[in-house]
């Protein structure tokens, strides 16, 4: 550590700074030096020092080799067997990873541009030990799961439409109706006149090693149209790393020179204006938070005031050239209840519009702006108590609402006992229509597993109140909507359904290896399963 | 074992057996330092080889020939750290406990600081309080012995920030165990 001040004005205001440091043996020599020369005759200091030792003994003491119990290798190498194996004869293609969902936000009542843009945030999916027979709807419960492509595993990460009859979705498809699997590719669907098909990109050795499964994390993306030939998408892995695509040309192909590896979010506007931002969770990441601009030629990195290296941007909202909205941790730190909304103005300057203060230990994971006097955003509230009160325990959600220039807190209105629910995205298409996706889960005999084994809530917003609304019964256990887009009167919806076997002990993380992609339609009010003819 | 088709050249089963055995203990102590639970630390240990399974099948980096033993042991702490991190936020055991929570073990605040800090499990609370990236470069430094800059190449950042880092959660662990004890009545009792 250099402190990049004169030796000789070594005090106890700098010691304080240099303490926590002098047992470690990585001061550099100078500072060091004079550090314990100021130590010699400052009584306070010595005192300082023995503390600071006394905490690293007791951290080593307590957090040392006997802190744990030892379990054997050859649990941990049978566990990797069974990892290896198939689960069945005719198994899906193990997905390690749980898919981390985005959130998107619909911009059909600003933009007036008639595509619908997209915003994203990366969530965190709450959840503690639970399994669930899960359905998607009242009384889907352990009924047989009707897919929207019969004998495709995979999952859909997002999707966006440009028309009522044309859009594109983002999938990851592990295996198709014909037995064939590969891991270096990623599927986009495109929509067009009443049908889904597939599009397979296969990628570059690197693109392939940063997607690779692994890991507690899984497949994710974003995916963008700004009309129907220019649009862009990231897929990423959550502990390895993204990549970015460009649909241009009739065609999709993996963009090398991207602004960086850890996107988290990207949005076109138009094919000369495209945002993006990366350290979406700086923690994970390990990449600064990072807003760019691409202006069809060049990506250029954009300043917000107020946010920093270890700042956490949630959720990006781009309306237009001219109109933007963002909401970000400041120092990133879980914990820390004040998020910042910015707003963006044009002329690449962003203002401070409001602080969202998320209550003690609270977090913001959304937001949708219906205009710069109206918006919503929503986040969790966990539970201020030790571990043997808070386990198991559903982690308070909360939704608020501005308006009359401050942020308060807004009720959901469930029809339903939920067990454990967690707010995932806010759509809204305007200051009287707009959606969340929600998640609940239960407990399934039988079968271990945790986190994303759910199925999806929705709740619709009239302009009065947040009211939870009939979903279509899919059958299976786990359904799951990862995003909606809407363009006029009728929307899409994406996600997945994972049929589990009983009396398997798998693991959250399974649960994508048995999913299949799935999409509801919504038009006249309905949502309703899409099945592929 | 049946079906697990592992590394044939560079790395054999027997030899990944032997990785395992030498890193999964302490790579099961650092986890349950920093995500608080053992048995889920001990699944986290289970899938950090899993993924270290996977890498060596596929020859890939660090397991390659000519990789030092070292780089190995700091790609298992790596992928350990992302994968606590992002269960910790996918389960939300990121949750601050209060050091209020804590009273009934609290220990004598006549004897001294450092006393206190030997037997009591509010050293465990205040930890829990730091960001987790701030929790992993304590744990990393002071009790597992990475250098910053090992600690940097664990955790994607530079050895400075490691450093910073470090020195701010000795900070807040001190304030959080000294405001404990004075909220208590007493005043610390330091030598």
């Amino acid at each position: 550590m250099n402190t990049h001040e004169p030796l000789d004005c070594m005090n106890c205001d700098r010691m304080a700074l240099i303490l926590p440091l002098l047992d470690d043996g990585e001061l550099d020599p100078p500072t060091r030096a004079a550090a314990l020369n100021h130590l010699r005759t400052c009584e306070h200091c010595q005192r300082e020092r023995q503390r600071y030792t006394a905490l690293d003994q007791a951290l080593r003491e307590r957090f040392g080799l006997s802190s744990v119990r030892p379990h054997t290798t050859e649990t941990i190498m049978q566990h990797i067997t069974n990892r290896s194996q198939s689960p069945e004869p005719d198994a899906p293609i193990p997905v390690p990873n749980g898919p981390r969902r985005f959130n998107h936000i619909s911009r059909p009542w600003l933009s007036g541009l008639g595509a619908v843009a997209v915003v994203t945030v990366l969530l965190g999916t709450a959840a503690l030990l639970f399994g669930g027979r899960l359905g998607f709807g009242p009384g889907a419960h352990g009924g047989p799961p009707r897919y929207t492509f019969p004998g495709t595993q995979g999952v859909f990460a997002d999707v966006s439409m440009v028309s009522p009859t044309e859009g594109w979705a983002l999938a990851q498809v592990t295996k198709t109706p014909d037995g064939k699997s590969a891991s270096n590719t990623v599927t986009f669907y495109h929509y067009l006149n009443g049908t889904w098909t597939p599009v397979t990109v296969t990628l570059s050795a690197q693109a392939t090693n940063a997607l690779q499964t692994g890991g507690a994390a899984g497949f994710n993306g974003a995916i963008s149209m700004d009309s129907a030939t220019d649009g862009w998408a990231v897929a990423s892995s959550f502990n390895r790393g993204s990549v970015l695509f460009h649909y241009t040309g009739g065609k999709w192909q993996e963009v090398k020179d991207a602004p960086s590896q850890t996107l988290g979010d990207i949005q076109a506007l138009s094919p000369d204006s495209v945002w993006a931002y990366s350290g979406g969770l700086y923690a994970i990441s390990g990449q600064p938070a990072s807003l760019v601009h691409y202006d069809g030629k060049t990506w250029t990195k954009q300043t917000i005031n107020g946010m920093t290296e270890p700042s956490r941007l949630v959720s990006l909202q781009m309306v237009s050239d001219s109109l933007g909205w963002a909401v970000f941790s400041p120092t990133g730190d879980f914990g820390k209840p004040d998020y910042i909304v910015a707003h963006y103005t044009g002329n690449n300057t962003w203002t401070t519009h409001s602080t969202i203060n998320a209550g003690d230990l609270g977090a913001i994971n959304g937001l949708a702006m219906v205009s710069p006097d109206e918006g919503w955003a929503f986040g969790d509230h966990p539970i201020n108590g030790p571990s043997s009160i808070t386990a198991g325990k559903p982690v308070p959600q909360a939704l608020y609402h501005y308006s009359n220039g401050k942020w308060q807190t807004a009720p959901l209105n469930l029809n339903e006992r939920v067990s454990f629910l967690t707010l995932e995205k806010i759509v809204m298409r305007s200051a009287s229509d707009g959606w969340i996706i929600a998640q609940d889960q239960n407990q399934r005999p039988g079968i271990t597993a945790s986190g994303i084994q759910k199925r999806t809530i929705l709740l619709h917003y009239d302009g009065n109140a947040w009211k939870q609304v009939e979903t279509p019964e899919t059958g299976g256990d786990a359904s799951i909507i990862t995003d909606m887009s809407f363009t006029g009167d009728t929307g899409w919806a994406c996600g997945y359904i994972a049929a589990l076997p009983d009396g398997k002990t798998i693991q959250d993380s399974d649960v994508p290896s048995y999913g299949s992609p799935m999409l509801w339609k919504y038009a006249d009010g309905t949502w309703t399963l899409y099945q592929q003819k | 074992m049946r079906k697990r088709t592992g590394p044939d050249t560079f790395l054999s089963e027997d030899n990944f057996a032997r990785l395992v055995d030498i890193h999964q203990h302490r790579l099961h102590v650092y986890l349950a330092g920093l995500i608080r639970q053992p048995e889920q630390a001990f699944d986290l240990v289970q899938e950090t080889f899993f993924d270290a399974w996977q890498a060596a099948c596929n020859a890939k980096p660090p397991f390659v020939p000519g990789t030092g033993e070292a780089d190995v042991r700091r790609w298992l702490y790596r992928v350990a750290t992302n994968n606590a991190i992002s269960m910790l936020r996918r389960h939300r055991l990121i949750h601050w406990e209060p050091l209020d929570d804590h009273v009934e073990l609290l220990p004598d605040t006549r004897v001294p600081f450092e006393d206190h800090l030997a037997e009591s499990d509010i050293l465990q609370a205040a930890l829990s309080r730091l960001a987790p990236q701030d929790a992993a470069c304590l744990l990393l430094r002071v009790v597992h012995g990475f250098s910053a800059r090992e600690a940097g190449q664990i955790l994607n950042m530079s050895p400075d920030n490691v450093n910073t880092r470090l020195a701010r959660a000795k900070q807040r662990l001190r304030a959080a165990y000294e405001q404990r004890l004075t909220s208590q009545g007493e005043a610390p009792t330091f030598p």
